[in-house]
């Protein structure tokens, strides 16, 4: 029988699974009444799994379906809450909705990045289909090159006599491809322009967020109001964009290592985070922080027009307190994956 | 003086959320859960066991007790990586520290295997990584080794202290000494100055 003293002795090795199985009975006996050692006991868990973390490999990709059959055997799933999914195809079907009612002599006008409307619609043929076809699922396979604005070049040239009903056709054909793939609860995707992969949440939401900004830029292009999504698709987007900002901060060279920002998104859909400014070992968090560097409180409509580059930094109404230098740098990087 | 409440990282709301979701039998959570973590589950238990289609079974294994059980992982002691870690960790070690996964080993370097992480947990992997390293290496020589050859080669404090011809007690202490340090030099951000 070992004494507490000689039980704590112990936390190290429990906590890298070095202990026989007597010992791991009386180290979480003692858990169970110590407080304290739990505490310590965890810290070290987390220690030990961060030393585990430097080896991180992806698996064959065949795992995940045997997975998900075997996760399918022991345990009946249950449809519903997929708030991605959701998001996806509300933002696809308003805007096919809205080009489907575009006039001819609508299709010359200029958007807010260059392209005329038509060739907005074709920029989003050349997107949508870049991504089914990351997915597995091509639909434009004679389109080669992935990187955005060739694609884009290729296929305006390719549809140039075509009437525009027909790029919206192409459009839509993949994202069907899309959605299909996507309600299967299937995989990453592989974007071989840009070299890295994302989750299946992550490009829908990605994808929606690019056709609510496209579809903005219609809207205003012709002088209509702009349309600003449900609150729980903002949210969706609010949440990946901010959690995003570490990357983003890196990506652009603005990091600050060891400090940290409170960003209060206000209004419908939005919500807090606290964010660090550096990508780490510290991730993003839900809520405030008293300790954070800096709060800021802005729109959650306008941190997204920030996103997604259609609002510039400087323009942008917000409030701050602690240290107001640092909400440059989070302004100026929060565009950084405008693009995807 | 490092306050170990605060080394365990919170817990998202996106991990509660999840969790509910996995109760609710909601495959799609399965998969997000996945998605995230896999890369970190399966290069751990590979680095361990040294053999791809058994870090492959214990991959499935981790995240099929998530599903089957969503309910054991409890938000108020740690983050999801934590959790699924230790998990993953444990089988791991379990078998490795049967005879037969021994042999795999032999394997080990005849079949690595090469594959992208996803992009968060790359980005993240690849500092903590860094700085892992880097707080490891501040480590005196003598803590470095017990806890890689514990950690790593699956060894029992005992085994460590047959391998380094060390005191018991000795090796005990090298291991909570050595993970303290690591907890404390990446809580503060810059491994070295921990403590």
């Amino acid at each position: 029988m070992m004494d507490d003293t000689a039980t704590r002795e112990l936390l190290g090795a429990y906590a890298l699974d070095a202990c026989d199985d007597d010992e791991v009975g009386a180290v979480e006996a003692l858990l169970a009444r110590d407080p304290e050692a739990r505490r310590e006991a965890d810290e070290l868990r987390n220690a030990a799994a961060l030393l585990g973390a430097t080896h991180a490999v992806l698996p064959s990709p065949g795992l995940r379906d045997a997975l998900l059959s075997r996760a399918r055997r022991v345990r009946p799933t249950a449809a519903g809450g997929d708030p991605a999914l959701a998001l996806y195809e509300f933002q696809t079907d308003r805007f096919e909705a809205l080009v489907g009612g575009l006039q001819a002599e609508d299709l010359g006008v200029e958007t807010y990045n260059g392209l005329t409307i038509r060739e907005l619609v074709v920029h989003m043929a050349a997107m949508e289909s870049a991504f089914a076809a990351s997915a597995g699922v091509p639909t434009l396979p004679e389109l080669t090159t992935f990187d955005i604005e060739a694609r884009t070049r290729q296929l305006v040239e390719q549809m140039r006599d075509r009437p525009v009903s027909e790029a919206r056709d192409l459009w839509r054909h993949s994202v069907d491809a899309l959605r299909a793939w996507a309600a299967e609860g299937s995989g990453r995707l592989e974007l071989p322009g840009v070299g890295f992969s994302m989750s299946r949440h992550s490009a829908l939401a990605a994808r929606a967020f690019e056709t609510w900004t496209h579809d903005d830029d219609i809207r205003r292009a012709l002088g209509r109001p702009l349309v600003v999504p449900p609150p729980e698709h903002l949210h969706v987007m609010a949440e990946m964009s901010t959690r995003s900002l570490p990357l983003a901060l890196a990506f652009k060279g603005r990091t600050h290592e060891g400090k940290k920002a409170t960003l209060e998104l206000t209004g419908d859909g939005g919500g807090t985070w606290t964010v660090p400014l550096d990508i780490g070992v510290d991730r993003p968090v839900d809520g405030a922080d008293p300790a954070a560097d800096v709060h800021v409180r802005l729109d959650v409509v306008e941190w997204c027009r920030l996103a997604s580059e259609r609002l510039e930094p400087a323009a942008v109404v917000f409030e701050a307190s602690g240290d107001v230098t640092l909400v440059e740098d989070l302004f100026v990087a929060a565009p950084a994956f405008a693009t995807l | 003086m490092v306050d170990p409440a605060a080394a365990v990282a919170p817990t998202s709301e996106w991990e509660r959320a999840v969790r509910e979701r996995l109760v609710g039998g909601d495959e799609h959570a399965l998969c997000e859960c996945y998605d995230q973590y896999s890369s970190f589950v399966y290069g751990l238990a590979f680095r361990v066991i040294g053999d791809t289609r058994a870090a492959e079974d214990v991959t499935q294994d981790v995240f099929l007790h998530l599903w089957e059980r969503p309910e054991a992982f409890d938000p108020g002691r740690g983050v999801l990586r934590t959790w699924l870690g230790t998990l993953a960790h444990r089988r791991a070690v379990d078998l490795v520290r049967r005879e037969e996964a021994r042999r795999r080993r032999a394997a080990r370097d005849a079949a690595q295997p090469t594959c992208t992480p996803d992009v968060e947990e790359m980005a993240f992997a690849l500092v903590a990584a860094e700085r892992v390293r880097a707080a490891l290496a501040t480590l005196p020589a003598e803590q470095r080794e017990a806890i890689d050859l514990a950690y790593f080669g699956g060894k029992t404090y005992r085994e460590v202290a047959v391998a380094l011809g060390i005191p018991e007690g000795t090796a005990k202490s090298r291991l909570r000494l050595g993970l303290r340090r690591i907890a404390g030099a990446l809580e503060a951000g810059r491994p070295g100055e921990g403590r």
